[in-house]
């Protein structure tokens, strides 16, 4: 080893303190970005196992392929693996229950394919042969047809037909009689096949909600076809670039594949970064990218001080090399040898920490996170890809050559006679430590010579204050976002102002199931009330008495001199308008005759005043009971609206009680609650249009009653998120809280290190600052200036230290706060304020960890004996 | 009258075999107005002794009295103010506070015990020092006989009981050397000021009252010139 990286490993040894803290500052970093990246990693991972249970994991497809090309497919370049799945055909499933499902659909797999395709089997084992079959647990459920392992199955399999000779695919919906007689499908038998039932799976994601043919599988044996054979072909591809697709094609065309009948499972490809569609991609990169160079500013600013400080601790060593005759670059290369040491130990000991602790962050956050995936085979997982670590390493590295390239220029241009004269610091004259006299009345002479000594290593102050600032600057940035993110989710919450528990609503108008299933939900003893909501949509032209003040402030829109308020008329279900009524002391004779339409005004609108940005809350009209409103329902025939005449409607009661189900209306809109009967009247009399029905009900126990609804729906053969959406806001302000305490989480973890990193730093560059100085303050001592006085001084310099800093980096922190909230305000909108909760403990902080450092490092130079401190010539 | 009183003075540092006994059983006092020189050869325990009459290092035994007062008796803190308002330490490297122009320099003692100072005694002693046209300068812009002079001044400010002197000409030329001793002596004749001074120099110590001379810890002669 040559003298230069001797003599730098023994000065490394001999600052222990220094080389910790700068190693820490490195395993710190250098953890974070490991962190980031294995959580990017980790995400993206996430997303292509959601792409691979949506579609299947295989890259490209040729649909319709003669199976001899099979052989050339296997010695393509392109392809790395492939599967075979053979279209068999649809049977006709005559007692199904879903009209818009009325078939099996009839598929063979091949080994490769029912491993790499989402088949999970509930019961029974995969087929083995071409007479086995699994079947999809929705045809009980939803086709209401029960089959069981072992069943033997006799079906006529065939062809779905249009009328032009057109033959329809699975991802074409069903073209029934009803729809349109002159397009309807056509059943086309083509032979008998007897099948025996081994298993039974999910319904697998990749079948379309609107696919007409329960899936059906059984394995696909070659030697039962001939080489001509049309068979599907499902590729993986060797390599992952963009080229993929020019591949494929290629090859294609190579084999005569028209471009028709080649796919790419887009879903997952995108996750790859390959296809066009990179937009999730290039956000979660940017977001890692952002991160990780928050994280290089706050490591680079700790370990270039930490250089700086130890370049300058070391001039006379660096000098004395100089005058034996070191070259610049000798003298360079003896700190760039330091970085690498201390890279060397604190780069793989930071990974090995990032790796821990994200594995352990992900294994505690993750039952969270997987409850809110909302499946029930995708998990979050820790990834760790060798790129992931490459990337680490390089940012690490490049962290710490930035950080050590400015101190180490500084060194090789150290002179031997600058070095002995230990006069690289810019000449004190008395201009540079002036002080006003003020500061001597108000902070007495220990304050005044704290501010002298502040003022006079011009260099040390500014970089320790920079680095406090960079500090005060990231928290309070990354406090900020999370401020706003948490923000947003309550406004989203907030805005939906929900006066129900659970709501539920069919997707199509079976009325009679509908009518059975609400039944069997409202009579679960867990329901205290509920109510059936139908609305109609219509428009009401005001004339100007019946306007309230506040009118003119907004400025409806007016149409013959008349206003226009969009009108809702509701009903609510029999019984509970019968309560409503009931509650509001009115009469429910007055709604009984459906000739003579009247309704309840909830006469109650909540209005914003741009002008005085306030919300404010008034009466939607100005008008009274038994006056008669013009109602004009719109017709909605294919998107163009018209309206029919106006229907006079007699407002026969006014109340301010929004019943359940029911929202509190914007100015401009009126609400009126009417009773079934009469709502049916105006259904009938003016549109055969009938709008869905939403069954808002309330509850004490939203989880249990959750899962009494859910029993409903199975023993009604339904299934949530399919024909009938519940949305249950217990649960959902649960699932709510769980992702923001995930975020919360990541987001807090984030700042605690990101401060870690820069009480290091701040710790550093104050502790050498006082050491440097240690000779001052022995002779202090010794002309009798007594421990208090001492503490007083040090006091005052942390003081000053987290004043300027503050006086930075608050107002740079509320800078980029408000620039965030212009950027964020975009997307949702929110009043603008600052967490002045984490400004508070910012500036705790600041002052906390500054002087605790000072006072650390003072009450060690305390200790000290006075004339070991003053001959002490190492500095 | 006597202003220094040292009984028994006794300082080891290390133990067990690496043992040094740098002063050893050490006794003698000095009276008011007395200047008295210190020699010795190199490491005889003369600068200790020094520093312990300053109340800057601690003795492993014995007392020190300055002006009836046992200055080792004194907590951290009474000892600090005793030394600031009672004792005057001129070192050989100076060490003045960089931050601090002349002015102030020469004023430390007042300032940390918040006292008024009289401009007419500061002139006077700028003049003595004959720093007035250098009063607003920062040690660094001193040559070494002016922070020589300074760091005197600091030591002279407060008329201590006591001054003690650790070679103060030890890093000066001889011109310097010499206005540095006329400033002593001016000091110890006109002020009657009580001063102690440690020197290599045979030519500085014959200009004292007395010369202790100090071997292994132990003073080997004290003779009144």
């Amino acid at each position: 080893m040559n003298v230069i990286k001797n003599f730098t490993l023994k000065s490394l040894k001999n600052n222990k303190k220094w080389t910790i803290v700068t190693i820490i500052g490195i395993i710190i970093s250098t953890a974070m970005i490991t962190a980031v990246f294995t959580l990017t990693d980790s995400f993206l991972d996430m997303m292509k196992d959601f792409g691979i249970e949506e579609n299947g994991n295989w890259h490209a497809a040729y649909y319709n392929t003669k199976l001899e090309n099979e052989d050339i497919i296997k010695q393509s370049e392109t392809v790395k693996e492939f599967m075979i799945k053979k279209n068999v055909g649809y049977t006709e499933l005559e007692e199904s229950q879903n009209s818009d499902k009325p078939y099996l659909f009839i598929e063979e797999y091949d080994d490769k394919s029912m491993e790499e395709f989402p088949i999970h089997i509930v019961s029974g084992r995969l087929p083995q042969n071409n007479k086995e079959i699994i079947i999809s647990e929705h045809i009980e459920t939803n086709a209401g047809i029960k089959y069981n392992v072992g069943d033997k199955l006799k079906l006529t399999v065939g062809k779905r037909m249009l009328p032009d000779g057109q033959e329809l695919k699975q991802n074409e919906y069903y073209h029934s009689q009803e729809d349109n007689k002159e397009i309807a499908e056509i059943f086309t038998p083509d032979l008998t096949v007897e099948y025996t039932v081994v298993g039974i799976m999910k319904r697998p994601e990749f079948e379309n909600r609107w696919a007409p043919g329960y899936t059906v599988i059984s394995y696909f044996d070659k030697n039962n076809y001939s080489p001509e054979d049309n068979v599907d072909i499902y590729m993986l591809s060797k390599k992952l670039d963009n080229k993929l697709g020019e591949r494929f094609s290629k090859l294609a065309g190579e084999i005569g594949i028209e471009e028709s009948n080649v796919v790419y499972n887009t879903e997952l490809l995108r996750y790859y970064g390959i296809m066009e569609d990179e937009e999730i991609r290039i956000i979660i990169f940017t977001f890692a990218l952002v991160m990780v160079l928050i994280i290089m500013i706050a490591s680079i600013s700790l370990i270039y001080n930490a250089f700086a400080i130890s370049v300058s601790e070391r001039i006379k060593q660096l000098g004395m090399l100089a005058s034996v005759g070191a070259t610049k670059k000798q003298k360079r290369e003896n700190v760039y040898f330091e970085g690498f040491v201390v890279g060397l130990i604190g780069i793989p000991l930071g990974i090995i920490a990032g790796l821990t602790g994200i594995g352990i962050t992900i294994k505690l956050v993750s039952s969270i996170i997987n409850e809110s995936l909302n499946s029930d085979y995708v998990r979050l997982q820790m990834a760790v890809s060798p790129t992931a670590i490459l990337l680490t390493v390089l940012f690490a590295i490049l962290t710490i050559f930035i950080s050590v390239y400015i101190p180490a220029k500084r060194a090789s241009k150290i002179m031997p006679i600058e070095a002995i004269r230990q006069s690289n610091e810019v000449k004190l004259t008395s201009k540079h430590v002036k002080t006003s006299k003020l500061t001597r009345i108000v902070f007495g002479f220990e304050g005044e010579l704290a501010m002298k000594n502040l003022k006079r290593s011009r260099k040390k102050y500014r970089a320790t204050i920079i680095s406090l600032t960079i500090s005060i600057v990231l928290f309070l940035s990354v406090a900020t976002v999370a401020n706003y993110t948490n923000k947003s989710a309550d406004i989203r919450l907030d805005t939906q102002n929900i006066n129900y528990d659970v709501s539920i609503m069919f997707q199509n108008s079976d009325n009679e199931k509908m009518n059975q299933v609400f039944d069997d939900i409202i009579s679960l003893d867990l329901v205290n009330d509920y109510a059936i909501v139908r609305d109609l949509s219509g428009i009401t032209q005001v004339s100007s008495e019946f306007n309230p003040d506040i009118e003119k402030k907004i400025n409806l829109e007016q149409k013959d001199g008349k206003y226009l308020y969009d009108t809702e008329i509701t009903a609510i279900g029999d019984e509970a308008f019968r309560k409503y009524v009931e509650s509001i002391g009115g009469n429910i004779e007055d709604y009984n005759d459906p000739s003579n339409l009247s309704g309840i005004l909830v006469n109650r609108a909540v209005s914003y005043l741009p002008e005085e940005k306030k919300h404010v809350e008034t009466e939607a009209l100005k008008i009274k009971e038994g006056d008669s409103i013009p109602f004009n329902y719109i017709k909605d025939i294919e998107g163009e609206t018209s309206t029919n005449g106006n229907v006079d409607f007699k407002i026969s009661n006014i109340t301010d009680e929004m019943p359940i189900g029911t929202y509190t209306n914007q100015f401009g809109r009126l609400s009126i609650i009417t009773s079934d009967t009469i709502y049916d009247s105006i259904v009938k009399t003016q549109n055969k249009y009938y709008p869905n029905s939403m069954l808002a009900l309330k509850t004490s126990d939203g989880i249990k009653l959750d899962t009494q609804i859910q029993q409903v729906f199975k023993n009604n053969g339904i299934s949530d998120g399919n024909e009938v959406m519940m949305f249950n806001t217990t649960i959902n302000a649960k699932q709510q809280k769980r992702i923001s305490l995930v975020m919360g989480v990541f987001i807090y973890g984030f700042i605690t290190l990101i401060s870690l990193i820069c009480i290091a730093n701040i710790f550093n560059t104050v502790s050498t600052n006082i050491a440097l100085r240690r000779k001052e303050f022995a002779m202090l001592r010794s002309v009798g200036m007594t421990p208090k006085s001492f503490n007083k001084m040090m006091n005052f310099e942390s003081a000053f230290y987290g004043i300027k800093a503050l006086l930075y980096g608050l107002p740079i922190s509320a800078a980029i706060g408000y620039f965030l909230y212009r950027v964020l305000n975009d997307a949702i909108s929110f009043d603008f304020s600052l967490p002045w909760k984490d400004y508070g403990i910012a500036i705790v902080f600041v002052f906390i960890i500054v002087s605790a450092t000072m006072l650390y490092a003072g009450s060690k130079i305390r200790k000290q004996n006075i004339i070991d401190a003053l001959k002490d010539d190492s500095f | 009258m006597e202003i220094l009183r040292v009984e028994n003075l006794n300082k080891i540092y290390g133990n067990g075999e690496s043992e040094v006994k740098a002063l050893d059983n050490v006794s003698f006092s000095v009276n008011k107005g007395e200047f008295v020189a210190i020699i010795g050869p190199s490491g005889s325990g003369k600068s200790t002794l020094l520093h312990i009459l300053g109340g800057v290092d601690r003795p492993t035994s014995g007392k020190v009295y300055i002006d009836n007062t046992s200055i080792y008796d004194l907590d951290e803190t009474k000892l600090a103010i005793f030394r600031r308002r009672q004792i005057g330490l001129i070192y050989q490297f100076y060490n003045l506070i960089p931050v601090l122009n002349v002015k102030e320099n020469i004023m430390l003692p007042l300032l940390l015990d918040y006292r008024k100072y009289d401009e007419m005694q500061l002139a006077q002693m700028l003049d003595t020092l004959k720093l007035n046209n250098r009063a607003e300068h920062l040690p660094n812009q001193l040559s070494g006989g002016q922070q020589q002079r300074v760091s005197i001044g600091r030591a002279l400010i407060n008329s201590p009981a006591l001054v003690l002197a650790d070679e103060p000409t030890g890093n000066l030329d001889s011109k310097n050397s010499d206005d540095i001793m006329e400033l002593l002596k001016f000091s110890n004749k006109k002020l009657n000021q009580t001063l102690i001074l440690i020197t290599h120099d045979p030519n500085v110590a014959m200009q004292a009252d007395r010369v202790i001379e100090i071997e292994d810890g132990r003073i080997s002669k004290d003779e009144v010139i």
